[in-house]
């Protein structure tokens, strides 16, 4: 077992190296002939969500390389012409790229987040270069035709609430959401079917009313009218 | 900020991926099982959304197992728990 110590500032020293499409920034722990873990940060976040636990794997002797993802960091694209393409199945490729420039047959992957994912996905298909995974929230892999999927109902709660408390903020003046605003009550509130009736209701006098304004000013074309846009 | 409203877009259906990873996503998007060891991990106060466990345990066919950090640990575990995150990594590896 390992401990904490909190101590940490660095991940470890950064290096540069040109794998595939990527100039990858990625810092590095531990002794060099040590067995390789990867480390995937997910977004928003980086190589920083790994201070604590790449020292205690370098300690219990682990080669630990710790890449920005691209679009993060001291990681550059090769070419300034590259679509900033961030599919799924980029990022994976990109870590094979890595392994292949650091010359790692295996490693254990590890990642959270955007990271998990990627880890999932290395892991999925290319399993003889992953000795183990640790992946947080699991089975993160997904797809353009899931993604047009309806999510259920609780699911679909996680996304929206999120959303809303958000809009609840002005620029440059960040407010928590008020501690009665519980997501446990905003779960019983979207649970009321009334809740949708009003919804509906006030959409609908919404679309009427841009026409009875058209109806009442003559100048307003109904070309440009709301509701045509 | 290009790459990350490219990977929800993509997500969405509302931009395209490139052609040299269509394979790759076409076999992706079957829902592989995956065949090495795994832990998962959750923090048992992530407020961002996440599958229930349970939901995927059945995609992971060699040494399986799950936990649920506890202590208000929420969506960036390594930095909340890291020593859970450190400890899964050597036992997975020892698995």
């Amino acid at each position: 077992m390992v401990e904490a110590t909190n101590q940490h500032t660095a991940v470890g020293p950064l290096r540069q190296i040109d794998a595939g499409l990527l100039k990858v920034g990625y810092a590095e722990a531990g002794p060099g002939d040590g067995r390789a873990v990867v480390l995937l940060h997910g977004w928003p976040y980086d190589i920083h969500s790994y201070l604590e636990v790449a020292p205690m794997l370098a300690a219990a002797g682990y080669r630990v390389i710790v890449p920005y993802l691209r679009g993060f960091g001291t990681t550059r694209f090769l070419s300034d012409e590259a679509l900033r393409n961030g599919e799924q199945a980029a990022l994976a490729v990109d870590v094979i790229a890595l392994l292949d420039a650091l010359d790692i047959e295996r490693a254990v992957l590890a990642g959270f987040d955007w990271g998990a994912r990627t880890a999932d996905i290395v892991a999925a298909l290319w399993p003889e270069r992953c000795t183990g995974l640790v992946s947080v929230s699991g089975y993160l892999i997904g797809s353009q035709e899931a993604g047009r999927l309806p999510l259920p109902p609780a699911a679909e709660l996680q996304w929206v609430v999120p959303v809303l408390l958000r809009h609840r903020t002005r620029p440059g003046r960040v407010r928590p959401a008020p501690a009665r605003v519980r997501q446990a009550d905003l779960a019983d509130r979207f649970a009321q079917v009334g809740l949708r009736r009003r919804h509906l209701r006030s959409q609908r006098r919404r679309i009427r009313q841009p026409r009875s304004r058209a109806d009442r000013d003559p100048q307003l074309p109904l070309a440009a009218g709301p509701g045509r846009r | 900020m290009q790459i990350v409203i490219h990977n929800y877009r993509w997500r969405l259906g509302l931009a395209d991926g490139e052609s040299e990873y269509a394979e790759l996503e076409e076999r992706l998007a079957q829902g592989p099982v995956i065949g090495v060891p795994t832990i998962t991990l959750e923090g048992d106060a992530n407020g961002a959304p996440h599958p229930d466990p349970s939901s995927y345990a059945q995609k992971f066919s060699d040494t399986y197992s799950h936990r649920t950090i506890e202590g208000g640990i929420g969506h960036n575990l390594p930095q909340e728990a890291p020593e859970a995150f450190a400890n899964a990594v050597i036992e997975v590896d020892a698995s």
